[in-house]
């Protein structure tokens, strides 16, 4: 065995290019099925997340369809505010709004303007929070603001800390849990991570009518009180205010549901195709190793191998090579996502291109008609 | 003594059977230099191959001494190719990425023995080889003469008693082959076995005895 382990550091060592060839190759191999089954599984995990949405409320988005075209009037005003203040009084209404972004400490980043159930329907826990955050979180009143902070916060911040976000103190009365994420169906159907974003209440005592808009855009009101509902649109209706199309989120949620589906397929597949890809490559490295040394484990056994010692010699040595190419995988991100997956590919490209350019250049044809041997 | 009874070696199935060997019947001295001609394709190498148990036989009974050697098993088989015979190939077997010294070292991996007694072995067929220039050299860079003095010696190291030549110097001009034919001559001289596959009769008139193949049977030739 000792013989065997020097004698594969002895050929790796005179075979140091061709080894760090394959490595980078295997390790090429578990980039593509790290990040391919990463992405896939993120996707998974969404997917779970809007199935799980569905199962816990039926709810119906009101969809604005003419925002840009409202003017911003008195009379518009108040009847935009009186639509606002009509669903908001709806029992067990939804409100979800992303479109304010903030800046903290010169980073950009997300602000969630929720209703106090948003934490039950999505799932989101809080982690660190002061005795009463839910009350806080709920009281509308004027005075001190409110914000629950994403898990990287946690870093510069601690609970009770004031926050300034565009001239006001925030308070942080706790912190999302790690690893958090919401797949709004009104949003696109993408899963936004909630770890380096903000969630605030809804504070909307005065506010501009293309803020109402973007309120009321982003409600969704349990079905059951469809006949609220209906009260909403006639009055609407009787005031020309808005185009509002009010879809069953059963209906949205389906499309959603058949994006995720399709998605989950559509990365399944490519992590298969990869991971099949990746598995053959690497089984043709070991096979080549055969055949590259094949001579030379011949000769070995001429001068007295046996057939155990190479079988032995090539395992160590390909174990060498997949070890360490899962190390540095590891280290290169088990996380990579697509970016690092194309960026991983050009460089193998590139690395063919370099490695044969060099092998041909100090490729001799003399030596290599000489050497029969 | 090596003695070989009817020998068959079969390749392949089916209708890729062929029978490279087909009952041989030989016996090769002690201290003998022996010749083994024949056409391409007649199965030398077949034949070679089953002597140094790098093959075995289909069918057949091989004997060193009294020993059953195609009975071996793949240990026994290796000590001997480590210890008893030494191979010299036409391609001269060299292993490519080695450098001389290195190559005819190879055969000392598979040997418990001192250091200080590897290094006296390897130093001494340097010299006895005439390589003492060329022992940090490739293979791609040696001539045919001196890769085939390196094979030679490889041979040598762990004072093989059985010479087993595969066309030594079919890759070599006839001066070249000459200098290794006086090499294996004198090993010969010195109490080794010698068995050399060759077609070339110029070489095999170097021998004590010829032997013919044909079609994997032997025929005994009178010198
Ligand atoms: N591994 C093999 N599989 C099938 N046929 C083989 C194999 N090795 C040799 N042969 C065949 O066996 C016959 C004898 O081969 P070989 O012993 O190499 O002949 P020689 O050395 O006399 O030229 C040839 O017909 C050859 O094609
Ligand atoms: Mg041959």
């Amino acid at each position: 065995m000792f013989k065997n382990i020097r004698f594969c550091f002895e050929h790796i060592r005179l075979n140091a290019l061709d080894f760090v060839f394959k490595t980078i190759e295997t390790t090429i191999a578990f980039l593509l099925i790290s990040g391919f089954v990463t992405t896939s599984l993120n996707y998974r995990d969404y997917g779970n997340q809007i199935k799980g949405l569905m199962k816990n409320a039926d709810l119906m988005t009101v969809n604005v369809l003419n925002s840009e075209s409202v003017q911003d009037t008195k009379k518009n005003y108040k009847n935009l505010r009186r639509i606002y203040d009509m669903l908001r009084s709806i029992p067990g209404t939804l409100i979800v709004n992303n479109e304010y972004p903030v800046t903290i400490n010169e980073t950009y980043t997300e602000r969630y303007q929720v209703t106090d159930n948003f934490f039950d329907s999505y799932g989101i826990h809080v982690t660190d929070p002061v005795n009463n955050w839910k009350e806080r979180f709920r009281s509308d009143d004027s005075g001190r603001k409110y914000l629950l902070a994403g898990n990287s916060f946690k870093k510069t911040y601690n609970t009770g800390d004031l926050i300034d976000i565009q001239g006001e103190a925030y308070q942080i009365i706790g912190f999302i849990e790690s690893g958090s994420s919401v797949a709004l169906p009104m949003q696109d159907y993408q899963s936004e991570s909630l770890d380096k974003a903000i969630i605030t209440p809804i504070y909307d005592g005065e506010i501009a009518a293309s803020d109402l808009i973007s309120y009321i855009r982003s409600i969704t009101v349990p079905s059951k009180e469809a006949e609220a509902l209906l009260d909403v649109k006639r009055y609407n209706l009787k005031n020309a205010v808005l185009e509002l199309d009010i879809l069953s989120c059963r209906d949205q949620m389906k499309k959603v549901r058949k994006a995720v589906i399709e998605k989950e397929v559509y990365y399944g597949i490519i992590a298969l195709v990869f991971i099949f890809f990746s598995v053959m490559s690497m089984l043709c490295m070991i096979l080549q190793m055969i055949t590259d040394y094949g001579r030379e484990y011949a000769i070995n056994i001429m001068c007295g191998a046996q057939k155990n010692d190479i079988t032995v010699r090539i395992i160590l040595e390909a174990s060498m090579m997949l070890s360490i190419s899962l190390g540095l995988s590891l280290i290169a991100g088990v996380n990579a996502g697509f970016a690092v997956d194309a960026l991983v590919s050009i460089l193998y490209i590139g690395m063919i291109v370099l490695i044969t350019a060099y092998k041909i250049r100090y490729y001799s044809p003399g030596e290599n008609l000489r050497s029969v041997e | 003594m090596i003695t070989l009874k009817n020998i068959h070696k079969t390749y392949g199935k089916g209708n890729n059977r062929l029978e490279a060997l087909k009952g041989v019947d030989l016996t090769i001295n002690t201290g003998e230099m022996l010749a083994i001609m024949g056409a391409s394709g007649s199965g030398k190498t077949t034949l070679l191959n089953i002597i140094g148990t790098i093959d075995r036989p289909t069918s057949g009974e091989y004997y060193i001494d009294s020993v059953r050697m195609d009975e071996l098993s793949v240990k026994e088989m290796a000590v001997f190719r480590n210890r008893v015979f030494g191979f010299v190939m036409q391609d001269y077997s060299l292993i490519s990425h080695y450098s001389a010294i290195k190559n005819i070292m190879l055969p000392l991996h598979y040997i418990k023995l001192s250091r200080a007694e590897k290094k006296l072995r390897v130093m001494r067929l340097i010299e006895a080889m005439k390589l003492e220039n060329r022992k940090d050299a490739l293979p791609s860079q040696m001539s045919g003469g001196q890769k085939q003095r390196v094979a030679i010696a490889r041979a040598l190291v762990n004072d093989a008693n059985i010479l087993l030549c595969d066309e030594p110097t079919g890759a070599l001009d006839s001066v070249t082959a000459m200098e290794i034919m006086s090499i294996l001559k004198k090993l010969n001289s010195e109490g080794r076995t010698v068995v050399i596959v060759t077609h070339d009769q110029s070489i095999a008139k170097k021998c004590d005895r010829i032997v013919e193949i044909k079609d994997g049977i032997i025929f005994n030739k009178a010198n």
